[in-house]
């Protein structure tokens, strides 16, 4: 039975990735008077690149054709970790929080090997971008999982989701600031707006466009649904840390309001987008920093 | 899971929002950005302290959060932006140190208050709030002293002097329940004619020296 409900988690999840990106677009472009595609539009795209050919670089070794495969079984072993709407994961024997942090580092670094394996320039460009904002934003990440293995004691992803949902203690309010934080570090690590944007081409800014700017057919398939992946991994380590109180023993029930909470959680997304630019490059450490300012006042407050 | 805040953990949380608004401010690039930070910062510190009037109940302590609002977050943020718009050309901060540098060190002012206050005051005090708050108040003078002496701009300088003086607010506010009221109303009187004070030297420097910068004050002019 545990197995099933892990299943069906692990089903549920890639199922409404490619929504949820599809809604942070379309609220987005609702907010700033547009249409907008609907929200399906993502699984269309990804079903239109199945279809075509893919095509690669005369210089690339093997490693551009396992790459994207290794970068979304990654994420997968992540989406196994992470309990959806139910403690029984796949993973849950073995989930630990400092693994799952690790196993992202490895789909980044595969993805980066990928963007340097082409012999284009602007990929090269791409990875070293992406590195500089990966390793800048880890300590952050780390710091937010530390804060909550430290308050329950345990480093189990389970584990935590269990003792979340179940203990009745005050909510610490200087929560807020690690979830600052982690809203810092999501953006960040999805290259969203204000670290890079990934609605645009420009070869200026571009960061996990220009990784993924050689790959085709299958290949980019596989990295569009990696990067839905990797947006509701963190949606849902948000909402299911910060926001447990929609919670039942129904399984059905929960899945309403998981579905619910995501999308709740997609809405700062498209505001915050839609309010800043992108920043300077530059500045980007600096907006690191203060999220790591951010996790390190959340984990102060309550050790201290 | 029960939603279950209790009255200090806000005050708690205020302050602490009041010491990020700090740490914000080293990492401004700009000054009209640093001074948007010192508002918010003001407001947050108000709010502590209207808060802290239902813990301690020393309703004398309205009159402070009061004047608080009025003086730090609305009339001063007003003198600082007329002075930036009238002679500041350019609105750069120029560091001396860094502003990913600040920000760590920042981390470290933080994490170092925390760690002084939580020994010396454990006797004296009776509850954990206070404690907190006294520790937060300690990180935000460290920092408006770091803001001091690591930007060149005057102004700027002049910024970093009223967070410390917020901070020096807060700890009387969680110490020994906010000053006596005469004291209180002292003290504002006299941040504010600090600030326009501040204003007039600013303009001085201005006059002489063509810049704000306060590293070029040692120049030799004819």
């Amino acid at each position: 039975m545990d197995k099933v409900i892990g299943v069906l988690q692990l089903v549920l999840f890639v199922a409404i990735a490619p929504a949820t990106k599809g809604f942070i677009h379309k609220l987005k472009l609702n907010l700033r008077g547009q249409k907008g595609p609907s929200i399906i539009q993502p699984y269309k795209d990804i079903f239109k690149l199945l279809k075509k050919e893919s095509i690669i670089s005369q210089d690339a070794s093997f490693i551009s054709r396992i790459a994207p495969i290794i970068v979304l079984l990654a994420l997968i072993v992540n989406v196994c970790f992470i309990p959806v709407f139910s403690p029984h994961t796949l993973l849950s024997f073995t989930g630990d929080v400092i693994a799952f942090i690790y196993v992202f580092g490895l789909s980044t670094f595969f993805m980066a090997l990928y963007g340097m394996d082409q012999g284009s320039a602007f990929g090269g460009l791409g990875s070293a971008r992406e590195m500089t904002i990966a390793s800048l934003a880890e300590p952050t990440l780390m710091m937010i999982m530390f804060t909550f293995s430290l308050e329950y004691n345990t480093s189990n992803i389970s584990e935590i989701f269990i003792r979340v949902h179940n203990s009745s203690f005050s909510v610490p309010i200087a929560y807020v600031f690690s979830l600052l934080a982690l809203f810092f570090v999501s953006m960040a690590e999805n290259a969203r707006i204000p670290f890079d944007n990934p609605e645009t081409h420009l070869e200026l800014t571009m960061v996990h466009e220009a990784m993924i700017l050689e790959a085709s057919g299958k290949y980019l398939a596989i990295f569009e649904l990696s990067s839905y992946i990797k947006l509701l991994l963190f949606i849902s380590i948000a909402s299911n840390i910060f926001l447990p109180f929609l919670y039942s023993s129904n399984i059905l029930l929960n899945i309403l309001f998981y579905i619910l909470k995501v999308f709740l959680f997609s809405i700062p997304i498209s505001i915050v987008e839609l309010s800043i630019a992108k920043f300077r490059f530059f500045r980007i450490p600096d907006l690191l920093m203060i999220s790591f300012t951010l996790a390190v006042l959340g984990f102060v407050l309550y050790y201290a | 899971m029960n939603l279950n805040i209790s009255l200090s953990e806000f005050v708690e949380f205020m302050a602490a929002l009041s010491l990020f608004f700090a740490i914000l401010q080293t990492a401004s690039h700009r000054l009209d950005f640093a001074i948007k930070t010192y508002t918010f910062q003001s407001l947050a510190l108000s709010i502590t302290m209207f808060l802290s009037v239902f813990y301690y109940f020393d309703y004398e302590l309205i009159i402070s959060a009061v004047l608080t609002l009025l003086i730090k977050a609305i009339l001063i943020p007003n003198v600082m932006k007329k002075i930036t718009e009238k002679i500041v050309e350019d609105e750069s901060v120029k560091p001396f140190i860094n502003f990913t540098y600040s920000i760590l060190i920042c981390v470290f002012i933080v994490i170092f208050s925390f760690y002084a206050m939580s020994n010396t005051f454990y006797s004296v005090s009776s509850s954990s709030m206070m404690q907190k708050i006294l520790a937060i108040a300690v990180a935000i003078i460290f920092v408006g002293i770091f803001l001091m002496f690591a930007r060149k701009k005057a102004l700027i300088q002049v910024i970093g002097f009223l967070t410390l003086e917020n901070g020096i607010i807060l700890g009387a506010t969680s110490t020994v329940k906010g000053l006596p009221l005469i004291v209180e109303v002292g003290v504002f009187f006299d941040v504010f004619v600090g600030a326009i004070m501040a204003g007039i030297l600013i303009f001085h420097i201005k006059d002489t020296f063509d810049s704000l910068d306060t590293s070029k004050l040692s120049d030799l002019k004819e």
